[in-house]
């Protein structure tokens, strides 16, 4: 061989050498590059459409002591309608543990629920033409964080707790092209599988007669030749080792559910509502799974459309809710202090009331995309000190909802892997 | 001469024959493939456990019982862990139709094609029933539930 052809050879050998590692299994030619900030991020949409006014203005009082500084009266005409909840799981409030940007924005697109969901777990903002029945175009948080991580994340680590089975559950991942099922989050819908009048029709598991490993071999025999690539779009899938401890968590969880055991662990004078369950079970999954991706919704403060009175309640819920969150993440070993816990409502709602009227003589809100106040929210990062400014508050305009999956993104170390795939930002100002 | 003629009128006759077929009742035909390929449509939820309930009771499901299935079908993002919960639980019961373990034993090949036809609506080939009736015979425990338990949580059964 010529001295010229070889040395030509083993370099390109040792180039390819060096090169190989670094094409990942997803096709993607480098591994995630960013550092991460912390190991696991939750994220809450404090849904259902929420003024700023009534919570971080404030002008009925401190609907939200649990989350928000201040001793702020709540009216007078309001007040003996309100539920008295359980003091503040927390020591100090939520903002204290963290920055709140007290003029966040839904700068563009409708002011629809599930168009601010879309643009809260995609980060790209909609328009009249997003088809609610279908999955989305653009790749969801859960979709970028388990194919851009490094290595690659399996789906027990990614998880969407939604409150009801109407359209969300849709949001677990989208029908993007690279991304898709293979990436999904794990999508429970906990106040209807944790439904004790329905648990009855799951509760059996399988009576193993010493065959399994033959149900398997026939399982996979008939699994085997069926795949013509032509399938329409599937589901998420967790393997086989996942799939046995997801179903002995729920059978774990049925059982809970029918002792009652999950039936009011709070306490709460009257019993806890939807957003409360919703969040719960979502703590549940946060002790069992720890998982470095969860985002879990509400959407109880929606009554505003016919009772504003039930409104400013069911935002002392949610805001009690949340800070029980934070409760339980704190005291979770392997998240406790690793965590980024970020709160934001999807839309805000009407500066103008409807033609409502409650008991009290409050006007009830919409939220429609041509009032200005619809697009007025707000959003808290709490996270361990060191990574996030603590009692911080942003008090001019800053951030937008689509800035938050870059935000998790940058936490999680993988925003240099799809920066030029989402409009937004990360929200630096938050961090120390 | 005679010979000639007699071939002319014969080739005359076969020639113009056609088949035809008559379809009484305007049904189109459907040819039953023995294979999946042809299935390229996820069943939706409802599609799903209406023909589950069917396939296993030989009955059509109640309203409010496909109501709640449907329920918890939809409340779990991946299928194969509540179809395997759902298929459990149906399974035990005693009122579904599970042939006898003895019907397994006496005549596999027919209990093999049997299953194919109610849950995959299909022919099975002829390496598939080997290799069911391979599994049958040289594992004397297996049962008609377990089988109908793989053939529920196959991939092809949620495809039509």
């Amino acid at each position: 061989m010529e001295r010229r052809t070889f040395l030509k050879t083993a370099g390109l050998t040792a180039l390819g050498t060096i090169g190989v590692p670094y094409i990942l299994p997803t096709g993607s030619l480098f591994a995630a590059t960013g550092t991460r900030k912390v190991n696991h991020v939750v994220f809450c949409l404090f849904a259902g459409g929420v003024r700023n006014i009534e919570s971080v203005h404030k002008a009925d009082g401190n609907l939200m002591p649990s989350m928000l500084s201040g001793m702020e009266a709540i009216s007078s005409d309001i007040i003996s309608d309100l539920s008295t909840l359980p003091s503040n799981p927390l020591q100090n409030p939520l903002q204290t543990y963290g920055t709140l940007f007290k003029e966040f924005r839904f700068d563009s697109g409708p002011t629809g629920h599930i168009n601010g969901h879309v643009t809260a777990i995609t980060g790209r903002n909609t328009n009249n033409t997003l088809d609610i029945r279908n999955r989305t175009q653009d790749p969801t948080i859960f979709e970028l964080y388990r194919k851009h991580s490094n290595p690659e994340k399996a789906a027990l680590n990614s998880w969407w707790i939604t409150t009801s089975n109407n359209y969300y559950p849709l949001l677990n991942h989208s029908q993007s092209s690279g991304y898709g099922s293979a990436f999904g989050a794990n999508q429970l819908t906990p106040n209807a599988f944790f439904n004790y009048n329905l648990v009855d029709e799951i509760k059996d598991v399988w009576n193993s007669t010493g065959q399994q490993a033959i149900v398997d071999d026939l399982n996979n025999f008939l699994n085997y030749n069926f795949f013509s690539g032509n399938q329409a779009i599937s589901h998420v899938k967790n393997n086989k080792t996942e799939t046995e401890r997801l179903q002995n968590w729920l059978s774990q969880m049925i059982s809970g559910v029918k002792s009652g055991a999950y039936s009011n662990p709070w306490n709460i004078s009257g019993g806890m509502n939807s957003d409360m369950r919703n969040v719960m079970f979502a703590e549940e999954v946060i002790k069992e799974f720890k998982p470095e991706l969860l985002v879990v919704n509400m959407f109880g403060v929606d009554v505003a459309h016919t009772n504003f009175t039930k409104y400013c309640n069911a935002l002392q819920y949610a805001d009690w809710a949340t800070a029980h969150l934070w409760d339980t993440i704190q005291n979770t070993p392997g998240m406790a202090d690793d965590t980024l816990l970020v709160v934001m409502p999807e839309v805000g709602r009407n500066g103008t009331t409807n033609s409502i009227v409650d008991s009290n003589g409050r006007f009830a809100l919409d939220h429609s995309s041509n009032d200005p106040t619809t697009r007025e929210i707000f959003c808290m990062m709490a996270g361990p000190q060191g990574v996030i400014n603590q009692n911080l508050e942003i008090t001019s305009v800053t951030g937008r909802s689509a800035d938050v999956v870059p935000t998790i993104a940058d936490a999680l170390g993988f925003y240099n892997d799809v920066s030029g795939l989402l409009p937004g930002t990360p929200l630096t100002q938050a961090y120390v | 001469m005679k010979k000639l003629v007699t071939y002319l009128f014969a080739f005359i006759v076969l020639s113009s024959c056609t088949r035809h077929e008559v379809n009484e009742y305007n049904i189109n035909p459907v040819v039953v493939n023995a294979d999946g390929i042809n299935k390229e449509n996820l069943k939706s939820s409802d599609q799903f456990i209406t023909l589950l309930y069917t396939d296993l009771y030989e009955t059509s499901i109640s309203f409010a019982e496909l109501n709640k299935l449907q329920r918890l079908f939809d409340s779990f993002g991946d299928k194969n862990v509540i179809i395997e919960r759902i298929a459990q639980n149906m399974l035990n019961d005693p009122l579904a139709k599970i042939p006898n373990d003895s019907i397994l034993r006496q005549d596999p090949e027919h209990f093999i094609k049997n299953t194919y036809n109610v849950f995959l609506t299909r022919n099975p080939s002829e390496a598939e029933v080997w290799y069911i009736r391979d599994l049958i015979q040289s594992n004397s425990s297996l049962t008609a539930k377990e089988i109908y338990y793989s053939f529920i949580t196959s991939e092809e059964y949620k495809y039509y």
